[in-house]
């Protein structure tokens, strides 16, 4: 038996590996990698949590399952413009990339 | 035994997401990130949520992971280039990264959590079908449509920069 609180610990490790690799790394794939990693830390949050509160009850799985598919929405599009960037710009590190600033 | 199962699992996850942001190469890096979240799918499994880790093997290890390697090889860098992987300000990042785990962590140990259950059953997929097709048919018909506009949107994002470039030049 393994207690609830393990899972909560070790899913918020994965979530600030993934908040150092956003903050830390400067190619933008590894950045939506890391945030990647972080969506899957709330992912097994929620999966442990339908699993040790709500018993029978798979609410906790729905809602991971539907950020699951959001989120490879949100790849294919980060993906997407990542490569249009680099068509524009023929870099994709997010320290050159300034359009926006003035 | 769970217990030593699941210790393996998450020091794998764990050392696999550490190689993850600290490698130098990234390909290297995207692998462990497979490495990872097949650990995560091991994850699922302990929690008796099988069909959660035959998703997260078909969609992120299968799926996202080849997705992100096509887009690496799309975007690599020309030989003799060399660029710094990390930010410059990987320190501020480190000590922001720990003092959110540290807190995480904090409040964690200090909440009480009403436990009810002991997770013994197994969620097979019959479960989660009646469950997805009975009380949550709205969100699954709104994720489809999203899924549709994600991908109608990232081909005329991708079709759209290749027209920009074909115009300046």
């Amino acid at each position: 038996m393994i207690p609830l609180t393990y899972y909560l610990i070790f899913s918020a490790m994965l979530f600030c590996i993934g908040v150092y690799g956003v903050l830390a790394r400067r190619n933008s794939i590894m950045i939506l990698v890391s945030i990647e990693l972080m969506l899957n830390a709330v992912n097994i949050n929620l999966v442990a949590f339908s699993a040790y509160l709500r018993g029978d009850d798979p609410i906790g799985q729905m809602f991971s399952l539907f950020a699951i598919a959001v989120g490879a929405g949100e790849i294919g599009v980060g993906l997407a413009i990542i490569l249009n960037l680099y068509r524009l710009r023929n870099t994709i590190n997010i320290d050159q990339i300034d359009f926006l600033k003035w | 035994m769970q217990l030593v199962i699941f210790f393996v699992l998450a020091a794998i996850t764990t050392v696999a997401g550490i190689i993850m942001v600290s490698a130098d190469n990234i390909a290297r890096s995207i692998y462990s990130h497979v490495l990872a979240l097949l650990g995560i799918a091991g994850i699922y499994l302990l929690l008796y949520a099988e069909f959660m880790a035959g998703v997260q093997v078909l969609v992120y290890a299968g799926g996202v992971s080849i997705m992100l390697l096509f887009a690496l090889m799309l975007t690599k860098p020309a030989k003799g280039v060399i660029r710094a992987l990390d930010h410059p300000r990987r320190v501020p990042a480190f000590i922001t990264a720990v003092v959110l785990f540290g807190l995480l962590s904090f409040s964690i140990f200090q909440a009480k959590w009403p436990l009810k259950v002991e997770p013994s059953r197994v969620m097979t997929p019959e479960v989660i079908g009646k469950s997805m097709f009975a009380d949550y048919v709205l969100p699954f018909e709104i994720v489809s449509v999203i899924l549709l506009v994600a991908l109608i949107g990232a081909v005329v994002i991708g079709v759209k920069g290749r027209e920009d470039t074909d115009d300046e030049e």
